[in-house]
């Protein structure tokens, strides 16, 4: 047991050196080379349910979706994106139609697609305003085409693991290579950089700070999603522009292990999960 | 913009809310003689700051409110059981009776519970307390002691609706004394005691700084069996006004500052009316939260009654709290 939890404990050690290194080095680079080694050519396209009222907006995964956007923008020349197709509080028609308008022939871009929404155990999409109505992904998809492989979904809700268990996500979205933010029974949890607890992001956490401060807009109330923070640690480790599924792959594997990072320095309690499908070994 | 013209919106609430709430108490205040009589039972003071049901009402309404200022938000409002807290706590409350053959007397308490969050933004929490209290008191040159031990109680619910939020607690006390006097003979008195407190409020948060405000209507009903008859009922209402503020200065401190205002708006007194209470007083103080992990915190607070007429009181708390 003891050289088990000897190992385990170097590991750490060793991936948490190296992730400070490559991220004063990445930092170094980034302020270096703005445009990145390659430029590469990105389709965005995002639908966030998420006024759900009283409170309870998912305003920190709107800021997750721009933040999103800055990196493909810095990755790609030239330095500006905008959304192809962006839906917020669709209604479960209005969602369906998003799906199905995204492109299914190859047009040259990796097409990124961000999805954040209140998400149930079971695997349901909750709608916002009147909707008053969980509805299915077997719902959702069914009428969907399978999705190419040049396609990279970032699903960004609680308890996202579950679709990986639900036959009609393997059947659709299989081909694509998915970000998954947290475990079956996990919550994803919202990150506020304006208050020192539970978590002090900006001092423990200085470059992304920095970076999101600079790359959101000004009246950013410092909001984010667990995963957008996980996904702007790894963008800033990263100097070349993932295209192919190889470099996705690669790149979806920096961000688990900067959500294991954040476990291990930061905060176990406002993390969760994040893994890749399918999975990749 | 939208978030500047809410924060607009939310500052301009709390004001209105802050002084329609005053300006209801103000008008109470001037427009309720103030109440000559009491059922001021030796042992069972219901009047008296220190009393214990009072006390734990008002903390059981401001743990919800901090819970809710607490809460981190997450993508899945689907669960009925979100965010479970286990605390324990322990208060120490010393009072003085300013008045002529008025009772001393020391409050030890002790109180565990838990809370959580639940669908609809909703807060639930649960609450036992027990009291042993300890008083004497000079009486023509004899000394009378009193001491008394209390069991209480109380569950509450908060609904939150964004800034603003309303609930309810309600609560059970029971209360056993046992007056005893120089020539050694004893007087007991069991006190059942019922408490309803409905309250709304208002609260904001922004990065390091939050506060709240809650005016609250504790409502109680005490019916008293004595060994030596007659028996008797009595009931009151009591106006609070909860305040508190507090600051995140590093990621394991807080502190945080406390001012409620207490008002008897009206009492119903039935036995011993002998003696006169305070109707109208301030508890402030600081306290101070320290995280020892992410999981588990300790607090310490400090409270000390100003205004009243009758009693000199102060209160020490400390307590400790699990997040699972």
């Amino acid at each position: 047991m003891l050289p088990k939890q000897l190992g385990h404990g170097v590991v750490v050690v060793l991936l948490t050196v190296a992730a400070q290194f490559t991220e004063a080095v990445a930092s170094e680079q980034h302020k270096v080379s703005p445009g990145r080694v390659q430029a590469a050519d990105y389709f965005f396209a995002d639908a966030i349910s998420s006024d759900y009222g009283w409170g309870r907006s998912l305003r920190g995964w709107e800021a997750t979706s721009l933040a999103v956007q800055a990196t493909l923008a810095e990755w790609q020349s030239p330095l500006q994106l905008k959304p192809a197709l962006t839906v917020r509080d669709p209604s479960p028609v209005g969602l369906k139609q998003f799906l199905a308008q995204l492109p299914r022939a190859d047009i040259g871009k990796t097409q990124v697609i961000y999805l954040a929404a209140q998400h149930t155990q079971r695997g349901d999409w909750q709608f916002t305003g009147n909707v008053n109505a969980d509805i299915t992904w077997n719902d959702l998809l069914q009428s969907t085409p399978p999705l190419p492989p040049f396609r990279v979904v970032i699903l960004d809700i609680c308890h996202a693991a579950v679709v990986a268990t639900l036959p009609v996500w393997t059947e659709k979205m299989a081909a694509a290579t998915t970000l998954l933010a947290s475990g079956s029974d996990e919550y994803t949890w919202e990150l506020d950089f304006s208050n020192r607890q539970p978590v002090d992001l900006p001092a423990q956490f200085p470059a992304a700070t920095a970076w999101l401060k600079r790359h959101l807009p000004v009246t950013w109330d410092g909001r984010l999603s667990y995963l957008g923070l996980i996904w702007v640690q790894a963008f800033l480790q990263t100097s070349h522009p993932p295209q192919t599924t190889d470099d996705w792959q690669a790149f979806f594997r920096r961000c688990i292990l900067e959500s294991l990072r954040f476990q291990e320095e930061a905060s176990r309690q406002r993390a969760s999960t994040v893994s890749q499908f399918p999975a990749v070994p | 913009m939208r978030n500047e013209n809410s924060n607009k919106k939310m500052i301009m609430s709390l004001c209105i809310l802050s002084a329609g709430a005053l300006l209801g108490a103000a008008a109470l205040a001037s427009g309720t003689p103030p109440p000559t009589s009491v059922p001021d039972s030796p042992g069972y003071t219901p009047y008296n700051p220190a009393s214990a049901s009072l006390i734990e009402t008002r903390a059981a309404n401001q743990r919800l409110i901090d819970k809710r200022l607490k809460k981190v938000q997450h993508a899945d409002s689907d669960s009925w059981f979100q965010t479970p807290s286990a605390f324990g706590e322990y208060w120490f409350n010393a009072t003085r009776d300013k008045r002529q053959d008025g009772f001393g007397s020391s409050l030890n308490s002790g109180v565990i519970g838990m809370n959580f969050q639940t669908k609809g933004d909703v807060g639930i929490g649960l609450q036992l307390n027990y009291g042993s209290n300890g008083g004497n008191a000079n009486i023509a040159g004899s000394t009378f002691n009193n001491d008394s031990n209390n069991v209480g109680l109380t569950l509450s619910a908060m609904k939150s609706f964004g800034w603003f939020f309303m609930g309810l607690s309600g609560g059970y006390d029971y209360n056993n004394s046992w007056l005893t006097t120089p020539v050694g003979a004893r007087l007991t008195t069991r006190v059942d005691g019922y408490n309803l407190a409905p309250f709304i409020g208002a609260m904001y948060a922004k990065g390091n700084f939050s506060a709240s405000v809650a005016p609250t209507l504790v409502m109680r009903w005490q019916a008293f069996e004595n060994n030596t008859p007659p028996n008797d009922r009595s009931s009151d209402r009591t106006f609070v006004l909860m305040n508190q503020a507090a600051y995140n200065v590093t990621q394991k401190l807080a502190v945080a500052m406390t001012a409620n205002w207490t008002r008897v708006i009206d009492n119903y007194p039935t036995r011993q009316p002998q003696l006169y209470a305070s109707n109208n007083w301030f508890t402030i103080g600081p306290k101070i939260n320290y995280n020892f992990t992410e999981k588990f915190y300790a607090y310490a607070a400090y409270t000390i009654d100003l205004g009243s007429q009758t009693y000199d009181n102060q209160q020490v708390t400390a307590g400790a709290a699990f997040n699972f």
